[in-house]
């Protein structure tokens, strides 16, 4: 830890973040967590962090840090955790649909821009995404190529944001430098870490065109890297730099590390024209009656619904009707936890129909060029996927699987709820209720029921 | 019928007493919730609103004139000692909330404060009123798994608590993390179950803040030997599993479900566990579990009988906390360590 070795550092520029005071905007994430804990393990800096909930920063309070709670749209809390300020991070946003349209993710970047500016930080890292690029064509993706069509709420909120960051370099200084990491993966990470694993656990991920297609992968520390040097480097305010590793990987390579993480396979080779079809039935689908059960078939969806509370009450009475054994095994955590890995999961196993925009990225054989952030940062990416994947392999396991065997692992529950959740194919299922009703009948009348 | 009303308060009304305390509390018939004490007045008033409670207060010392009988201290764990002592000492009987003070010598202060006092002092560890854990309990005295060799409990959840304030979070306010708050249930309940700890070696990934994730192998005094997992960041499987050299019983903390497993048959159960009189429920909610502390508490303090969680019991749990975070060792986190020399600094 130190900044000795760099004696080549110009005046006026921050060399290095020892010391410095740091504000991270969505320290609670996946990302901001990530450059909160370098910052204090590595960097010696001194760390604030915005925090709108609590109950979110268990990871981050493993630290001495200075959590100032409120939200990004809320001026004068941003102004307040501004003061005295260094260099910000912010990596801050609101993932829902509402804050896109509302246009809270901009209002917030730009108070947070605005606090800045009247705080006089020397520098603010704004974490974009290269999907503002929207639609890509193959070949090489640079950041001074124009940006593609794009329709999805994700997309125009980054975009909006991004753009709030540029004006206000433009037109008033603000000394703040963008990146626009591509497919972040590493431990805590939702997008593309946890749920490639429960996809590939729960049903078969689509290798689109035998999963050729580019996936521009970056593990989380080389993106944190050039956060840093983002922030530290002289010279670089008002730039854009994609960030990437050093080489795209094929889809097939990238989901090939999970299953080979969690000892399965449990990927489908299809064809781009297939999915597509699927796309349209499952559009055919939502128009139709079927609308709410096809929705109903995503378990995160199902679940969510369950839980609310007049769902959950309705829900309770729904399975009360159930015979109280059978009940008991749709409650039971420990025989839940059983099935996964029982032979009639595989068997039933559905495939997770991408929809319009991830069908896109599967297919695109973009490469995006890291060649500037090299450059201008001096950006070297470090980790190949299989190292990367090595240090996530071991949080995976950590993280939610192959824990120490529950007595009842090898208890295989009759209805199996959660190969019913998954695949959801609710007249099989019904059949097979009561075909094992009838087994479960016969059985009672030859076994029971005569003495 | 005549029966005596306990004027009762409750000091601090964060989540804990807004979803467990008081609506537990206003079922009751034997006493009335006579007071609410919050740093916060809107906090409490809106409160005292919901439940009906006549005097919100800001301060405990305000209490001395309603002539109270019972107190709840459910406070950031801070307070804990300074408040029970205060109410112990004023002639008031104390139900706290876990972990019963930031440490042991707190710990000892209460106990000698409710002694002086002759008051009662109970502390909420209310998983010992979960009926998994009293059949766990009942099938280790009665010799039924055998001789105990190993234990294996894991708890934890990604963390959710609706806080109201980040004191979970501080460790000036909580004294520690995960292990003071999930800890607290597992590491009683060890002891209850087993006896002392005569070994151990305990981990966790604290870097100054509170600890999310922690690790504790432990071998008791009895001769089992086994590990205590806990998690703020994962959904780990939150069963306990003891295995004894005749059967093998595992039960689950936020359900009431048991599995029993026989060494020398491929034969196993998996069922509720019952107590006579109570019915038979694969629920085993925290509000229920908060239903029968505070009958526990008030019939002691009827009946003048010691309480199921005393302070003693209490403070024995937090004796091993404490020695706990005295020989702390980092936790292993091998993703979280530095991974590269930084090149920009030597570039």
């Amino acid at each position: 830890m130190g900044c000795g070795a760099n004696g080549t550092a110009l005046e006026n520029s921050l060399v290095c973040l020892q010391g410095k005071t740091v504000l991270v905007t969505g320290a609670t994430g996946f990302i901001g967590g990530r450059v909160v804990e370098r910052l204090l393990l590595e960097e010696g800096a001194k760390v604030r962090a915005l925090v709108r909930n609590f109950s979110t920063a268990s990871r981050i309070a493993r630290f001495p840090l200075d959590m100032i709670h409120g939200d990004l749209t809320e001026a004068d809390k941003v102004r307040e955790a501004m003061q005295g300020c260094d260099v910000v991070f912010h990596c801050a946003h609101d993932s829902s649909n509402e804050a896109a349209l509302s246009g809270d993710a901009a209002r917030g970047t730009q108070n947070v821009c605005a606090a800045a500016l009247a705080a006089g930080v020397a520098r603010l890292v704004h974490l974009s995404t290269f999907a503002v690029h929207g639609a890509t064509s193959d070949g090489d993706l640079t950041e001074a190529m124009p940006w593609g069509q794009a329709n999805h709420p994700y997309t125009s909120a980054k975009r909006a944001t991004e753009e709030v960051v540029v004006k206000m370099t433009r037109e008033q200084n603000l000394p703040a430098v963008v990146l626009q990491p591509t497919i972040v993966y590493g431990p805590f990470c939702k997008a593309w870490t946890d749920k490639p694993v429960s996809d590939l656990q729960t049903g078969l991920v689509p290798l689109v065109d035998g999963g050729a297609g580019f996936c521009n992968a970056v593990y989380i520390d080389d993106l944190v890297d050039a956060m840093f040097l983002a922030a530290t480097r002289p010279d670089v305010s008002g730039e854009v730099f994609l960030i990437s590793g050093e080489q795209p990987v094929t889809w097939k390579q990238f989901y090939g590390a999970f299953e080979a993480t969690l000892c399965i396979e449990s990927t489908q080779v299809v064809a781009a024209s297939r999915v597509a079809q699927m796309q349209a039935a499952a559009a055919r689908e939502k128009k139709t009656l079927h609308r709410f059960i096809y929705w109903l078939r995503d378990p995160k969806v199902f679940w969510r619904i369950a839980k609310a509370p007049p769902f959950k009450l309705a829900f309770v009475a729904l399975k009360r009707l159930l015979p109280k054994e059978r009940r008991h095994q749709m409650s039971s955590r420990m025989v839940r936890a059983a099935p996964k890995h029982s032979p009639s999961a595989t068997a039933t196993k559905s495939l997770h129909v991408p929809n319009e925009t991830l069908l896109a990225l599967y297919k695109s054989r973009t490469h995006v060029r890291i060649d500037k952030a090299k450059r201008l940062l001096g950006y070297d990416p470090q980790f190949d996927l299989e190292r990367g994947m090595q240090l996530t392999s071991q949080y995976i396991h950590w993280a939610n699987h192959n824990q120490p065997h529950s007595l009842s692992e090898n208890y295989v529950d009759p209805i199996d709820t959660a190969i019913y959740l998954r695949t959801c194919r609710l007249p099989e299922w019904a059949a097979g209720v009561r075909r094992r009703r009838r087994a479960a009948t016969q059985y009672h009348l030859h076994h029971v029921g005569r003495s | 019928m005549g029966e005596i009303k306990y004027k009762l308060a409750v000091v601090g009304c964060g989540a804990i007493a807004e979803r467990l305390h008081l609506p537990s509390l206003a079922r009751r018939e034997d006493c009335e919730i006579a007071a609410l004490v919050d740093t916060n007045a809107a906090r409490s008033k809106a409160l005292a609103e919901q439940f009906s409670v006549t005097h919100t207060f800001t301060d405990v010392a305000a209490l001395s004139d309603l002539d109270i009988d019972a107190a709840i201290v459910a406070t950031p764990n801070n307070l804990h000692a300074a408040m029970t002592v205060n109410l112990l000492s004023a002639g008031v009987h104390v139900l706290v909330e876990k972990p019963m003070a930031m440490n042991a010598v707190e710990c000892a202060q209460m106990q000698a404060a409710a002694e002086a006092a002759a008051k009662v002092l109970a502390v909420g560890h209310i998983l010992r009123f979960a009926q998994t854990a009293r059949f766990a309990k009942w099938a280790i005295d009665t010799g039924m798994l055998g001789r105990i060799t190993s234990f294996d409990i894991r708890y934890g959840f990604v963390f959710a608590w609706p806080t109201v304030s980040d004191y979970l979070l501080r460790k000036d306010l909580s004294g520690g993390g995960v292990l003071m708050d999930l800890g607290t249930h597992c590491i009683d309940l060890l002891l209850w179950w087993l006896g002392d700890v005569a070994t151990f070696d305990y981990y966790d990934d604290s870097h100054g803040g509170v600890e999310a994730d922690c690790l504790l192998d432990a071998t008791m005094e009895c001769g089992a030997k086994g590990t205590v997992e806990l998690s703020r960041t994962r959904n780990l499987r939150s069963t306990a599993i003891i295995r004894g050299d005749k059967a093998a019983l595992e039960l689950a903390f936020a359900e009431n479900t048991v599995a029993l497993r026989f060494n020398d048959s491929a034969m196993g159960i998996t069922g509720q566990a019952t107590l006579a009189g109570e019915p038979l429920t694969t629920l085993q909610r925290t509000s229920d579990l908060v239903i029968a502390e505070h009958e526990d508490f008030f019939t002691a303090i009827k009946n003048d009988r010691p309480v199921s969680v005393s302070g003693t019991a209490a403070r024995r749990c937090m004796q091993l906390i404490d020695a706990c975070y005295a020989a702390r060792r980092p936790l292993e986190l091998p993703w979280a360590a530095v991974q590269t020399e930084p090149h920009w600094r030597t570039a």
